[in-house]
C-alpha cells in the first residue's frame, strides 16, 4: 500500500453551519494503482485530494481527524516543514483549470523547474534541461518556444501539459489529477488522459484520479470509488463497477448517461437535488433520492462492508 | 510595443490640451482682472488711460481665444509670462521654489510607501488579527485626517510642548544638512500620511485577493516555502495593481503641499500658488496648474508604459 | 493550507462535532467599524440638526471681557479670539459641514450616475467625449481646481456647495459605467430592448438599480471627502463667510494662537477627523457586505 487513508474528515465552518465536505472515509492506494474517485459536484472529491495534501484553506476549513500514512508516516502529524517535503516533491497535484492554476507573470519552464530546483537541489542548466526533456516527453510541440512563452499564450491541452510535466518532475510516488481534463476540449481530453496514463504506468507512479466523468473513468482506472456527500459509498474494480453497479446511486449514474446503442427517446436523470451539505439526512444521504428506499435507511447510515471480492458497498439492500 | 507607446503619447497630448483650455478658461473667468485691483491699491493706476494702457502692455484687451493660443505658444517656448505681482519671470520664480517642493514631495513619498507597504502585507497576512485591524483602522484613520489639522497637532506636540521640531521655517540643504532634515521632518510626513493610508488599504487588499489565487495554490502545491511563495509569486502580481495607486497617491501630495507649505512657511511651489489665487496672478496661476497637470499626465502616461513592461498580458511583451 | 498557529485551536473541540465559528472575529469587527461610523453620524445628524438645544450659549454671542480663555465650568472648551463659546461654534458647525458635504454628494451623485450611464450605454463617440472630459478633470487635483473654481466664483455656502458638486462627479461617473458596461450585456437588458423599451426606460429602470451596490459605496466615501474639501476650502476663506460657524475657518483662525489656546485648533480639527472618518467606516463596511453579493452575482450570471 503506498498510502492508506483512515477515517478522514474535513469540515468547513461557514456563518451558516458546519459543512461536512468530508465525512469519515478510508481508502488506500497501491504502488502503480490508478484509483478513480468519483462523484456528482459536491460530493468531496475535490476536498479529499487537497486534504492529502493539506492544502485546505483554514478559515474556514480544517481536518479535524483521520490518518493518511504514506510511506510509513502519517501526513497529518507531520510539521509543517516535513509536509513541504512532500509536496511536489513525493505527492505531486494537477489542478482543473490549467487557465487560473499557472502564474500568469512566469514563464512556463520558469514554472516547470521549479519543484526540481526546490526539492532535488540540482544546478540550473541540469534542471532546465531535465526540464525541456520532461516537456518533450508530455509531447508539446515545439518546447523551446512554449518554454519561454506565457500562460496565457498557451492553448489549454499546452496549459495542462505544463501542468502535467511540472507534476512530474520530481518523479512522485503518487500524483493527484483533481478534473484534469474537465475544462478542455473532448479530443484533447482523450489525448492527456492516455498521456498520463502511458507516463504513469512508465514511470510506476500511483495515480488517484479526480473526476465526475464515467467515461474517463471506465477507459483510465482500474479502481473506483464512488462517492457521495463526503461519504464513500462503493468501491469497486472499474470492470465490476461497470459490469454490475450495487448502489442505488452508482446505478442511477450509470443509467443515465446517454448510449448511442440504446434506442431511449428521453434522459433519465438521477432523481431529486442534490444533497445540501450543510443539512444532511440522519441515516444515508442519498436516502431522499432513492429508488431503493426501505425505513431503515432514513434511521441509520449503512456503513462500507465487503460484498465480494474487492467490492464494497455501503447500503442496507445487500446487509 | 511601439503602437502601444504611441497610443498613450496620443492620448496624453490631448488630454493636455484640454486641460490647456480648461485651465485658461478658468483662469480668465475669475472677476476683475490684476490691473483693475492694482490700480484699487495704487492711485497712480486710478487713471483710466493708464488702465487701458497696461492692459494693451500685458495683451489684455485682445480677444480670448488669440490670448489663449499666444499663451499656449509662449508656454512651450518657455516664456511662462511674467507675474502681474511681482513683475518677475514666472518661469525664474517657479524654479526657484521647485527645489523645495520637489524634496516635500520625495520626503513624503518615502513615508507614504516606508509606512504603506509594510502595514498593508501584515494586514494582509495577519488577516483579521488584532494587529489587522490595528492597522487597517490606521489606514482609514491616515485617509481621514485633514492634512491642515495633522500639521497644526503635530506642530503643537512636537513645536511647542516639546519643542524638538522647529515649527515652521525652512533651511535649505546647501546650509545645513541636518536642520534640512528636521525641518522637513513633519512637513514630510504630514504629506505622506494620505498617500500611506491608501497604500496601505490597496496593498492588504491586493495581496488578499492574489493570495486567494488558485496559482498560489500551486505554487504551494509544490512545496515551496511561504516565502518563497509570497516573494517569487505574489509580489509581482500585488506591485503591478499597487504602483498604479501611486499616481493616485502622488496627486494627494499635491494636494497636501498647498496647506503644509502655507502651514510650515516653506517657500515652495504650492504656497506660490495659493498666493497667486488670491492675488489673481493669472501668469502665475496658469504656469502652475499647468505644469502640474502636465506632471499628472506623464506620471499616469509613465505608469501605462511601466504596466504594459511588466504585465505580459497587457500583449505587448511577446517573446515570439 | 493547516498553518500549525494555533489561534484556533482553542475553539476546536475533539469531538469535532461543536464548533465555534473562526471567523466572527471578523465579521464582528468589520461591522463593528462600520457601526461606529454610523453611530458617529447619528450623532453629528442630531447634533447639527438641534443645535439651537445642545448649544450652551449663543454661538455669535461676543464676549470681549472674555476672550481666548482656557476650559472653563462655564465655557467647556474655553472662548474663541472675540470671546465666542468654541464648544456652541462648533456644534453649530457641523451644520455647515454636513450640510456641504450631503448636499454636493447628492448633486455630483445626480451628475456623475446620468453621464456614466449615457456613456456606458451609448457607447461609441458620446462615450468617448464624456470619458475624456471625465479624465481631464482627473488630471488636477481636486483641491487644487476647488481653490481656482473659489476663486471665481468667490465664497459662500451655495457656492461651495457648487464646486464640491463639480469636483465629485468624476468618480460617480467613472464607476457607473463600469458597471453599465459589465451589465448591458446580460440577457435580461436584450429582453427588456426586444420588448421596445426605450434607451432611458433602460438606463433608469435596469442599469441604474442593479449597479447600486458599489454607488452607494462611492456615495459614502464622497461625503467624507466632501467634508474635507470644504474645510480645505474654509481654511482658505473660501467657505462659508463669518460669522457663521464653521470647523475650517476656527481651525485656521485658531492655529494663530495654538501656544495659548490649542484647543481653538485641535477640538475644529477633531470634529472634521471624526465625520470623515464615519463616512469612510461606513463606505468601507458597505463595500464589504456589498462585495460578496456581487461577485456571487457575476459567477451566478457568467
Amino acid at each position: 500500500m503506498l498510502i492508506d487513508v483512515k477515517n478522514l474528515s474535513t469540515h468547513f465552518v461557514l456563518s451558516r453551519g458546519v459543512l461536512k465536505a468530508v465525512d469519515n472515509i478510508s481508502f488506500s492506494i497501491d504502488k502503480g494503482e490508478i484509483l478513480a474517485l468519483v462523484g456528482e459536484s459536491g460530493s468531496g472529491k475535490s476536498v479529499t485530494a487537497l486534504s492529502l495534501l493539506r492544502l485546505i484553506p483554514n478559515p474556514p476549513g480544517k481536518i479535524i481527524s483521520g490518518e493518511i500514512v504514506f510511506e510509513d508516516k502519517d501526513l497529518l502529524k507531520l510539521n509543517p516543514e516535513d509536509m513541504r517535503h512532500i509536496r511536489g516533491n513525493r505527492i505531486a497535484m494537477i489542478f482543473q483549470e490549467p487557465m487560473t492554476s499557472l502564474h500568469p507573470i512566469l514563464t512556463i519552464e520558469k514554472q516547470v523547474v521549479e519543484p526540481l530546483l526546490h526539492h532535488k537541489k540540482i544546478p540550473r542548466t541540469k534542471a532546465m534541461k531535465a526540464c525541456y526533456q520532461l516537456m518533450e516527453k508530455v509531447h508539446m510541440s515545439e518546447p523551446a518556444l512554449r518554454g519561454k512563452s506565457y500562460p496565457h499564450m498557451l492553448s489549454g491541452g499546452m496549459k495542462q501539459r505544463s501542468m502535467i510535466a511540472m507534476g512530474l518532475s520530481c518523479n512522485p510516488s503518487l500524483i493527484i489529477a483533481d478534473e484534469p481534463t474537465t475544462a478542455l476540449d473532448v479530443t484533447i481530453q482523450a489525448q492527456l488522459l492516455e498521456l498520463l496514463k502511458d507516463l504513469t504506468q512508465e514511470l510506476g507512479t500511483s495515480m488517484l484520479l479526480i473526476t465526475h466523468d464515467l467515461g474517463i473513468v471506465a477507459r483510465y482506472a482500474h479502481n473506483v470509488h464512488v462517492m457521495y456527500a463526503g461519504r464513500i459509498v462503493e468501491k469497486a474494480s472499474a470492470q465490476n463497477l461497470y459490469a454490475r453497479p450495487r448502489h442505488p446511486y452508482t446505478m442511477a449514474l450509470m443509467a443515465s448517461i446517454p448510449r448511442i446503442d440504446q434506442d431511449s427517446k428521453k434522459l433519465a436523470p438521477v432523481q431529486g437535488n442534490p444533497p445540501d451539505l450543510l443539512n444532511l439526512p440522519k441515516g444515508c444521504a442519498f436516502y431522499p433520492r432513492c429508488s431503493k428506499k426501505q425505513d431503515q435507511c432514513m434511521e441509520h447510515a449503512p456503513k462500507l462492508k465487503p460484498l465480494s471480492n474487492n467490492h464494497e458497498i455501503a447500503c442496507w439492500m445487500y446487509e | 510595443m511601439r503602437h502601444y507607446v504611441v497610443e498613450r503619447l496620443l492620448y496624453s497630448f490631448l488630454i493636455l490640451l484640454l486641460i490647456s483650455i480648461l485651465i485658461f478658461v478658468l483662469a480668465r473667468l475669475m472677476p476683475g482682472d490684476p490691473i483693475h485691483a492694482a490700480s484699487m491699491i495704487n492711485m497712480d493706476l486710478a487713471n483710466k488711460d493708464i488702465i487701458k494702457e497696461l492692459q494693451h502692455d500685458f495683451g489684455l484687451d485682445k480677444p480670448l481665444y488669440l490670448q489663449y493660443l499666444y499663451w499656449l505658444k509662449d508656454f512651450i517656448k518657455g516664456n511662462w509670462g511674467v507675474s502681474f505681482g511681482s513683475g518677475e519671470q514666472v518661469l525664474t520664480m517657479f524654479m526657484r521654489r521647485l527645489p523645495v517642493t520637489l524634496e516635500l514631495f520625495i520626503a513624503a513619498m518615502i513615508w507614504a510607501i516606508v509606512i504603506g507597504f509594510p502595514f498593508g502585507i501584515i494586514s494582509a497576512l495577519k488577516r483579521d488579527s488584532w494587529l489587522d485591524v490595528f492597522f487597517s483602522s490606521t489606514a482609514v484613520l491616515g485617509v481621514s485626517i485633514p492634512v491642515f489639522w495633522e500639521s497644526i497637532v503635530l506642530i503643537y506636540i512636537f513645536g511647542v510642548y516639546f519643542q524638538v521640531l522647529p515649527p515652521s521655517g525652512f533651511v535649505p540643504f546647501s546650509e545645513s544638512v541636518l536642520d534640512n532634515f528636521l525641518c522637513m521632518l513633519m512637513p514630510g510626513f504630514v504629506m505622506g500620511t494620505h498617500g500611506a493610508g491608501l497604500l496601505s488599504r490597496y496593498t492588504r487588499s491586493c495581496l488578499l485577493d492574489v493570495l486567494s489565487q488558485d496559482y498560489i495554490r500551486t505554487a504551494r502545491a509544490k512545496g515551496l516555502r511561504e516565502i518563497t511563495v509570497l516573494v517569487r509569486h505574489a509580489a509581482k502580481p500585488v506591485l503591478i495593481p499597487v504602483t498604479t495607486i501611486m499616481g493616485l497617491a502622488w496627486s494627494y501630495v499635491i494636494v497636501g503641499s498647498f496647506f503644509v507649505e502655507y502651514i510650515f512657511a516653506l517657500p515652495g511651489l504650492g504656497r506660490m500658488a495659493a498666493n497667486a489665487i488670491f492675488a489673481r496672478d493669472f501668469p502665475v496661476i496658469q504656469a502652475t496648474l499647468f505644469i502640474t497637470a502636465i506632471h499628472i499626465v506623464c506620471m499616469n502616461f509613465l505608469i501605462d508604459i511601466i504596466y504594459g513592461f511588466v504585465d505580459p498580458r497587457v500583449k505587448i511583451h511577446d517573446p515570439a | 493550507m493547516i498553518r500549525h498557529k494555533q489561534n484556533n485551536s482553542r475553539k476546536n473541540s475533539t469531538d469535532g462535532q461543536q464548533w465555534k465559528k473562526p471567523s466572527v472575529l471578523r465579521s464582528l469587527f468589520k461591522h463593528k467599524l462600520s457601526c461606529i461610523g454610523l453611530i458617529i453620524i447619528m450623532l453629528l445628524s442630531f447634533m447639527a440638526i438641534f443645535s439651537p438645544f445642545i448649544a450652551p450659549h449663543d454661538p455669535n454671542e461676543q464676549d470681549l471681557y472674555h476672550v481666548l480663555e482656557p476650559p472653563s465650568w462655564n465655557h467647556l472648551l474655553g472662548t474663541d479670539d472675540v470671546g465666542r463659546d468654541l464648544l456652541s461654534r462648533i456644534i453649530y458647525g457641523s451644520r455647515v459641514s454636513l450640510t456641504v458635504g450631503i448636499l454636493s454628494t447628492l448633486f455630483s451623485g445626480i451628475i456623475g450616475i446620468v453621464l456614466g450611464l449615457i456613456a456606458g450605454y451609448r457607447g461609441g463617440i458620446i462615450d468617448m467625449i464624456i470619458m475624456r472630459i471625465t479624465d481631464t478633470f482627473m488630471c488636477i487635483p481636486g483641491f487644487v481646481l476647488l481653490l481656482v473654481i473659489a476663486a471665481v466664483i468667490g465664497p459662500g455656502l451655495i457656492n461651495i456647495i457648487i464646486v464640491v458638486s463639480v469636483l465629485g462627479w468624476t468618480g460617480f461617473a467613472r464607476i457607473t459605467r463600469a458597471q453599465v458596461l459589465q451589465i448591458r450585456e446580460m440577457p435580461y437588458i436584450e429582453a427588456a430592448t426586444a420588448c421596445g423599451a426605450s434607451g432611458l426606460r433602460i438606463m433608469f429602470r435596469h442599469l441604474l438599480p442593479n449597479s447600486a451596490a458599489p454607488l452607494i459605496v462611492t456615495a459614502s466615501l464622497s461625503i467624507g471627502s466632501a467634508i474635507m474639501l470644504e474645510s480645505g476650502a474654509a481654511f482658505f476663506g473660501l467657505s462659508i463667510q463669518p460669522p457663521t460657524p464653521s470647523w475650517g475657518k476656527a481651525l485656521r483662525i485658531g492655529y494663530s494662537y495654538l501656544e495659548i489656546v490649542p484647543l481653538f485648533s485641535i477640538a475644529p480639527g477633531l470634529m472634521i477627523t471624526l465625520a470623515v472618518l464615519a463616512f469612510n467606516f461606513l463606505g468601507d463596511g458597505l463595500r464589504d457586505i456589498l462585495d460578496p453579493q456581487l461577485r456571487g452575482a457575476r459567477e451566478r450570471n457568467k
